[in-house]
């Protein structure tokens, strides 16, 4: 399998600091993986979303994502790029209150042209795929679908922000501690359906978290604190 | 698109907040026309209080108080001209028809005016609007009264009411002509103009009234009753002044020349357009003072919206972080914030101007009768739409301040939310 991502001697540093918010010798991550990134608080987590999504530039080094060098794409492009091959979830609070559960998960679709036709590809309309996922997620009650979203649990809003980061199989999944507020049973079953999904779509996922109890759950586990010595990961 | 949608649905979303700010900016728009509209109304009724008329003339003095007294019967004149310049003037070959004004006497705070039946006849307002009767007609006899509306009004008077005319101009006046009472034959219909305010007789009856008076005081020796006065040849010696009509507008100013040149006595032709024009020139401050005021209503309407999107921007940062993620470029939230405040403007502007029509149709009567206003129902002039344009255009700039705040944020924190 080819590699998804590649970082390489990778340093970031917010203006007027004095030592590297984050620093990587080298990282990288497969295609099909599912990756448990762990670093405690200040580690420089958000940082590495942040440069891998394109919205933060690194001060040096490499990051290639799907094998465009993030740094050679302009913003637009970047956005587009983002857009198109990547899907978020957040650790809380992922939905836009004022639409539906549908119209959130279409969002994604809404601004990338290419994971609209992707949907369209696998199914018959994207209403029809967003109830598919909706319904894979254990979502697709009728009852809940005609609710504001704000009104849904925390754990029905996870899955919900799983399936807008699923829709159109982007090819990377990133998840910023998705499961941080929910209780442990939850945190199992919603991890659950987010690995079936994910394997469905074949994305690669970078799931990013402080809890060490859910390491074991993951193809590969790695702590951001240890990539600063040059050492190369191996699945 | 999506952003329509979202632009939409953001709003609905915040409604409670949202309707306020469009009622504010609503109200606001609503005032700017408003004014707008009383001060177009007012300058109109104002420039044409008299209408059709070509010259007035007076006796020497200034443009200014010869209209002042002549058309709004403030102040008085300095001096009266004699019958014979009047005649002489009125036989002018370039004059089609002339209106004598005579005054001095006032009935309980309302002036008299002595004039002949051309005034009924020629005398215009407005766009060129004749003097209507309410009830009666114009007088015929000796003693006959025509009324103004306000006056009929304000004092209650029918046709067929006696009336005592007094000496001067004072509101309450010491010496009245209580021997020679006064019939009401004629009410006029409101004009909005002085005319409302003013008691009409005959110059002969100015004449009959004076009989006994020499010099300003009422002699008892020469009393002249009221019966031997209706038998006596009465012909004015002096008017105040004259209105005059030509049978081509071409001639209006060497005519004006020759007056002001008349040898035999120190006349003063004005034109009254002219006049009127310089005159409401004076309140010109007071009115663009208006206008500023109303300006600063809108501004702080759109500064209420301004408030209003921005302190909803610290809410709204991770509905502006999963645009992000989902790939929306820090174009698509500076747009979408303008959009707001664009569309906040517009409906503010829509309904401001559908309240203004409203106030303009329950007002319109109640402000014509008080204050003799016509508040005419029209179209939103060119003057107006600029106006709203401008609003608009202001509108839309004011949301760029949220959008660049919000861009930068969409620019700084990423698709990571700060808590």
């Amino acid at each position: 399998m080819s590699d998804i991502i590649t970082i390489q001697n990778l340093r970031f540093r917010w203006p007027g600091n004095s030592v590297d918010t984050l620093s990587i010798e080298m990282l990288n991550i497969k295609a099909g993986e599912k990756v448990f990134i762990r670093g405690a608080s200040g580690a420089g987590k958000t940082t590495l979303l942040n440069l891998l999504s394109g919205v933060a530039e690194a001060n040096s080094g490499l990051i290639s994502v799907l094998g465009h060098e993030i740094k050679r794409l302009r913003p637009a492009a970047r956005d587009h790029f983002r857009a198109q091959h990547i899907g978020y979830i957040f650790q809380a609070f992922n939905l836009i209150p004022y639409l539906t559960m549908v119209q959130n998960v279409a969002l994604a679709c809404h601004f990338s042209k290419e994971r609209k036709q992707r949907v369209l590809k696998r199914a018959t309309s994207l209403d029809a795929e967003i109830h598919r996922l909706l319904d894979h997620l254990e979502l697709n009650d009728e009852r809940l679908l005609h609710k504001p979203v704000t009104t849904l649990s925390i754990g029905q809003q996870q899955r919900v922000a799983a399936a807008r980061a699923l829709i159109g199989q982007p090819e990377l999944i990133i998840a910023d501690e998705p499961t941080s507020a929910l209780d442990s049973d939850r945190r199992q079953r919603f991890l659950e359906l987010l690995f079936q999904e994910v394997e469905n779509c074949g994305s690669t996922l970078v799931f990013v978290s402080h809890d060490a109890s859910l390491e074991k759950l993951f193809d590969r586990s790695v702590r951001l604190s240890e990539l600063k010595q040059a050492r190369e990961l191996q699945p | 698109m999506i952003l329509p949608r979202l632009v939409f649905e953001s709003l609905l979303n915040r409604r409670s907040t949202i309707v306020l700010t469009l009622i504010t900016i609503a109200f606001s728009v609503a005032l700017l026309l408003g004014v707008e509209k009383v001060r177009q109304d007012t300058r109109y009724s104002f420039s044409n209080t008299v209408s059709g008329t070509d010259l007035i003339v007076g006796a020497r003095s200034g443009n200014l108080p010869l209209l002042l007294y002549s058309v709004f019967h403030i102040g008085n004149a300095s001096n009266n001209i004699s019958w014979q310049s009047y005649q002489h003037i009125r036989k002018n070959k370039k004059v089609a028809w002339s209106i004598p004004i005579s005054l001095g006497d006032s009935h309980r705070g309302f002036r008299v005016l002595g004039t002949n039946s051309d005034y009924f006849k020629f005398y215009r307002h407005g766009n060129k609007q004749q003097l209507d009767f309410e009830h009666g007609k114009p007088f015929a006899a000796l003693f006959d009264v025509v009324i103004g509306a306000d006056v009929a009004k304000k004092l209650n008077y029918t046709l067929g009411k006696k009336i005592i005319l007094s000496h001067g101009v004072g509101k309450v006046s010491f010496s009245d002509h209580d021997d020679k009472p006064f019939a009401v034959v004629g009410i006029l219909k409101k004009t909005g103009t002085p005319v409302d305010r003013t008691v009409h007789v005959s110059l002969q009856a100015i004449e009959a009234i004076h009989l006994d008076w020499q010099t300003g005081y009422k002699n008892p020796a020469h009393a002249v009753s009221a019966k031997q006065a209706l038998k006596l040849e009465l012909e004015p010696k002096t008017i105040t002044a004259f209105m005059l009509g030509l049978t081509s507008r071409l001639s209006v100013f060497s005519l004006q020349r020759s007056i002001n040149q008349y040898s035999k006595e120190p006349l003063l032709a004005v034109l009254p357009g002219a006049t009127l024009q310089e005159l409401w020139s004076l309140f010109g401050l007071a009115e663009s003072a208006l206008l500023i005021i109303t300006v600063f209503v809108v501004l702080s309407g759109l500064l209420g919206m301004l408030t209003a999107i921005l302190a909803s921007l610290n809410e709204r940062r991770r509905e502006l972080a999963i645009l992000r993620s989902v790939g929306a470029r820090p174009w698509h939230i500076l747009v979408m914030l303008c959009a707001e405040a664009g569309l906040l403007t517009a409906g503010g502007i829509f309904v401001g101007v559908a309240l203004y029509y409203l106030i303009i149709i329950a007002a319109a009567p109640v402000v014509e009768t008080r204050y003799g206003l016509t508040l005419t129902l029209t179209g939103l002039s060119i003057n107006n739409v600029c106006m709203l344009l401008i609003t608009q255009v202001a509108g839309i700039l004011i949301g760029l301040i949220p959008g660049i705040r919000a861009y930068r944020m969409a620019l700084n924190n990423g698709i990571t939310i700060r808590l």
